[in-house]
């Protein structure tokens, strides 16, 4: 077997091929659909590093025809040896014909050497019908491991298991739909355990994705830092004429600011999900989906930013520093009046705003006229809660396999209060750099992508189960 | 580190948009490969990320290349302007027609007393940004003090511009009003450059005709103020003024004979004609306009110019999508989607079962191993067709003579088949094909009924159900029925 690592993903129609190719190849574009054949032709998805082919996936089209392909083949058999030679004949004979067509296309890259992964679906019973395309794939003399992908629960793995061991040398459970990055790391590494000489390679492939990770979170804390840091600092303006009154431009004002906000905010969940290469997903728009509850509705609010405590804890602290300097410099003879004083004047004053969205103040111009702008947003909080509904809407993505097709729903909430995972250092940071932001600092968005780094890689923690891998020798 | 200018900015700007609406995964595969064709270090991301730009670059000038010319053109009319109004001002302070000398003071408090205040002026517009929220009054001062910079006087301008030139410094300014943030510093910079233009054009042309008089005209010069008739307190006021040039330029320095001599006062009798050496005065006039006019508006412009170009270099690589574009440069390009588009499904019209015929008695086949029970298959039959079952044989697990006996056996029969198949698999070739021989062998109108049966041995329901539906609807047969419970057959 020389050049390219290449696996031909095979098995029998609508037990989850092109799922698991789409969760492997990480392209959401692989048709998926509960008909079988929905797979007529082969279809390669080469792992490419700065476009030189590692390896290469291909979904086919599921055996039709096993049984009587396999008579066929037999009614030619002469000994062991010639089993590889019979399969040949009879997809060179059928090609054209078009009698076992399916079979054919399957077969083609098979024989051509590639790697075969058989999938099985664990969820339903083993069948002997199965074992005529087992058994071709066998006579193919190509290394092999096969797949129980578990679409629809666990009830007959066992079973599959069993069985499947009888034909491959390993047996693993791969559920495509719910499998973690690292457990499909995991899968491709395995990948090379079926040729020495595909080893290196598929290292080499996995090493590239794993970084290409950690890219990724990057580029997301960087989409991240460049909402807040517009969130945080836009401002609706509008002129009105000398002597209007300002009520009847406020509320209008009020509506363009949020919607602009909200505009933003799906924008960068947009970005996100590129990022991740989810390109047509749907979302599931659900008045009781956390995410598409309203970025304004304050109720909502101690559940994605700080809590009350927090939020006194953080205007107190925040308090305290500055009447620290005022102890300072009275060289300690204020008795620490001033950080008490400062702490009790900071907290009280995040309690009040912590609910207050923007001020809607009116400026006179120059040159006539009247201004009135709307924001920034005031509220401490606002910003944890911009960030702790991206981070939230993130880690949904970054789990999500691309083998699923049912829209986003986004109806579990964040559960724990994400701030509580959060290190003090990285709290004190975090505040920080939403206080450069709101200066207007210019490089303060770049910071706080180096601050959210880190999180945003938390947030796409392993949550799967690793797939079992049973080897039979 | 490669030079930053408005045209590149403005280029950058607009790749970038265009690049924001583009597949990502596209943009990645695109810019890594011109990456590994740039010339430019690694290590200097700036160059890199100008080469990438000249790389992308189409024929024809650019937006920003238009943009920066558009820039250049309203510049050239605020030199013309302001050259215009320095001539037309130094003409005015040094007019002369014997009737009355060039007063000292006039040229003084034009090209020196109102330059220091707007110096302090432009000092004041360039004190950072950060400072209009610390200084009480301070956003207000440099609101106000804007409206009078001749920066400002650039769109009223632009009707001059050609269109081309005018949309793109127009898609410019558009581009710093929605990145405010990003933008404020280049703006208050290049507005700042431009006025300081504007200035040393004047003062240029200023002291070019100051000049040009001396030479070629016969100027008499004098002084003469309400202040203080005072001469020697008005030529301490002078040397003070002239310390700058004194040491090297001691001609320059008026004597204080010549400050006493030259005084006059208006009036009948007040002015007598020109003193003996009035005329000595204008290497200091010409020293002053040199020292407090042109030299600062010099010093302003190149430390502008400086800012200006330090703020774009921070936008250039600050603005929204260039740490992406940096990232796509220099990381590696992976890919692992599918190769061209997934060929579209083919569509199967739906048929109308509900008018299925009640055979009195049907055959029944195990299809492919089900394993059911004579008493399921009855009762299964029985609530599916409301029919007795005449016999229920094995098909489908054997080979394809096997196939081929039943076929014929279920035509000897005579009865209605009932295919009792597992609804968990779906509908193999195998099966169509078998069904295609069935319909052969028993002729065109005997109905064929499929009866999916669930792993509990019950009649299909739900996806499974709608899978064999779909899948049978395709073979196009008119009497072949699909028995579920979500549909009668």
């Amino acid at each position: 077997m020389t050049g390219v690592p290449t696996f031909a993903v095979v098995g029998h129609p609508n037990k989850g091929k092109s799922s698991i190719v789409s969760t492997l190849a990480q392209d959401d574009s692989v048709r998926i659909a509960p008909e079988p054949g929905t797979t007529t032709e082969c279809r390669a998805y080469p792992m490419r590093v700065d476009g030189e082919v590692q390896y290469v996936l291909v979904d086919t089209p599921g055996f039709q025809r096993a049984r009587r392909a396999l008579e066929w083949m037999r009614a030619r058999e002469t000994h062991a040896g010639a089993h590889r030679a019979v399969v040949e004949a009879f997809v060179a004979e059928h090609r054209a014909t078009g009698q076992f067509r399916d079979e054919c296309e399957l077969l083609t890259p098979v024989l051509a050497g590639a790697g075969i992964l058989y999938v099985a679906d664990g969820a339903r019973p083993y069948g002997p019908d199965f074992e005529a395309e087992m058994e071709i794939l066998r006579w193919t003399g190509q290394p092999s491991m096969a797949l129980v992908n578990p679409i629809g629960g666990h009830a007959h793995v066992a079973e599959w298991r069993a069985a499947l061991s009888q034909y491959f040398k390993i047996v693993r459970v791969f559920d495509a739909q719910a499998a973690s990055f690292e457990t499909r790391l995991d899968l491709l590494r395995g990948f090379g355990q079926l040729a020495e000489e595909w080893r290196a390679p598929l290292d080499a492939a996995v090493t590239a994705i794993a970084e290409e990770r950690e890219r990724v979170h990057a580029r997301v804390a960087r989409a991240i830092a460049e909402l807040l840091a517009e969130m945080l600092t836009f401002v609706a303006e509008r002129r009105i004429p000398v002597g209007a009154d300002s009520d009847d431009f406020r509320e209008s004002l009020e509506r363009e600011w949020q919607d602009a906000l909200r505009a933003r905010e799906r924008e960068a969940r947009r970005a996100v999900e590129q990022t991740y290469g989810h390109r047509v997903l749907q979302r599931e728009e659900r008045p009781f989906d956390l995410l598409e509850r309203d970025l304004f509705s304050i109720d909502d609010w101690f559940l994605w930013g700080l809590n009350r405590r927090q939020l006194v804890a953080s205007g107190a602290a925040g308090g305290a520093a500055v009447g620290g300097v005022i102890d300072a410099a009275a060289h300690g003879a204020s008795l620490l009046a001033g950080a008490l004083l400062g702490a009790a004047i900071g907290g009280a004053g995040a309690w009040w705003s912590s609910s207050r969205l923007a001020r809607v103040r009116m400026f006179t111009l120059p040159l006539g006229g009247q201004l009135l702008r709307c924001g920034p947003a005031a509220s401490p909080n606002f910003p944890y809660v911009v960030l702790g509904r991206a981070l939230y809407h993130h880690a949904r993505i970054a789990g999500r396999s691309h083998a699923v097709r049912s829209p986003l729903a986004l109806a579990d909430g964040p559960g724990e209060n994400w701030i509580d995972r959060l290190s003090a250092e990285q709290r004190r940071t975090l505040d920080r750099a939403f206080r450069a932001l709101r200066r207007d600092r210019a490089d303060a968005a770049d910071e706080l992508a180096r601050v959210l780094e880190p999180i945003v890689a938390q947030g796409d923690a392993p949550t799967g189960a690793a797939a079992t891998a049973v080897a039979h020798g | 580190m490669a030079r930053i200018d408005l045209a590149r900015v403005v280029d950058l700007a607009t790749a970038l948009d265009a690049d924001s609406r583009g597949d990502p995964a596209q943009l990645r595969q695109r810019d890594r490969a011109i990456s590994q064709k740039l010339a430019a270090r690694a290590n200097d991301a700036t160059a890199r990320v100008a080469a990438w730009l000249d790389a992308l670059r189409a024929p024809g000038p650019s937006a920003g290349e238009r943009a920066r010319a558009a820039q250049r053109v309203l510049r050239s009319l605020l030199v013309a302007l302001g050259a215009a109004l320095g001539a037309s001002t130094a003409f005015a302070v040094f007019a002369y027609d014997g009737s009355r000398p060039v007063n000292v003071m006039h040229v003084i408090a034009v090209f020196v007393g109102v330059q220091f205040v707007l110096v302090a002026a432009t000092l004041v517009l360039s004190l950072p940004e950060s400072w209009r929220r610390r200084v009480p009054g301070l956003a207000a001062l440099q609101d106000v003090l804007r409206l009078a910079s001749p920066g400002r006087w650039q769109p009223a301008l632009r009707r001059v511009l050609l269109p081309a030139q005018r949309e793109a410094l127009d898609r410019a300014i558009g581009l710093a009003r929605r990145h405010q943030r990003l933008y404020g510093e280049v703006h208050k910079w290049a507005l700042l450059v431009a006025s300081q233009m504007f200035a040393v054009s004047f003062h240029a042309a200023a002291l070019a005709v100051a000049a040009l008089l001396v030479v070629f005209s016969d100027l008499a010069f004098g002084w003469s103020t309400t202040l203080t008739s005072e001469a020697r307190r008005v030529h301490h006021i002078l040397t003070w003024l002239a310390t700058p040039w004194s040491r090297w330029l001691p001609e320059a320095v008026p004597p204080y004979a010549l400050v006493e001599q030259t005084q006059y006062f208006r009036g009948a009798g007040g002015f007598t004609g020109a003193a003996p050496h009035s005329a000595a005065w204008w290497p200091f006039l010409l020293a002053c306009m040199t020292c407090y006019g042109l030299a600062p508006r010099l010093a302003l412009l190149a430390f502008a110019s400086l800012r200006q170009r330090a703020a774009l270099q921070r936008v250039f690589s600050g603005m929204p999508g260039a740490a992406d574009l940096r990232d796509r440069l220099d990381s590696r390009w992976i890919a692992t989607a599918g190769e061209g588009a997934e060929p579209a499904p083919r569509a199967v019209p739906a048929r109308d079962h509900a008018r299925a015929p009640r055979p009195p008695r049907v055959r029944a086949v195990r299809w492919s191993g089900l394993a059911l029970g004579d008493g399921e298959i009855v009762a299964l039959v029985r609530a599916a067709l409301g029919s007795e079952l005449a016999g229920a044989i094995p098909g489908g697990a054997g080979s394809g003579r096997s196939d081929a006996a039943l076929c014929a056996e279920l035509a000897a029969a005579g009865d209605a088949p009932a295919l009792l198949v597992k609804a968990w698999e779906p509908p193999l070739g195998e099966f169509t094909d078998w069904l295609s021989e069935l319909r052969s062998a028993l002729g065109a109108r005997t109905p064929i009924f499929v009866l999916p049966v669930a792993a509990e041995s019950a009649l299909a329901s739900g996806s499974d159900a709608r899978i064999w539906t779909r899948a049978l609807d395709a073979v196009g047969d008119p009497f072949l029925f699909v028995v579920t419970t979500d549909g009668a057959a």
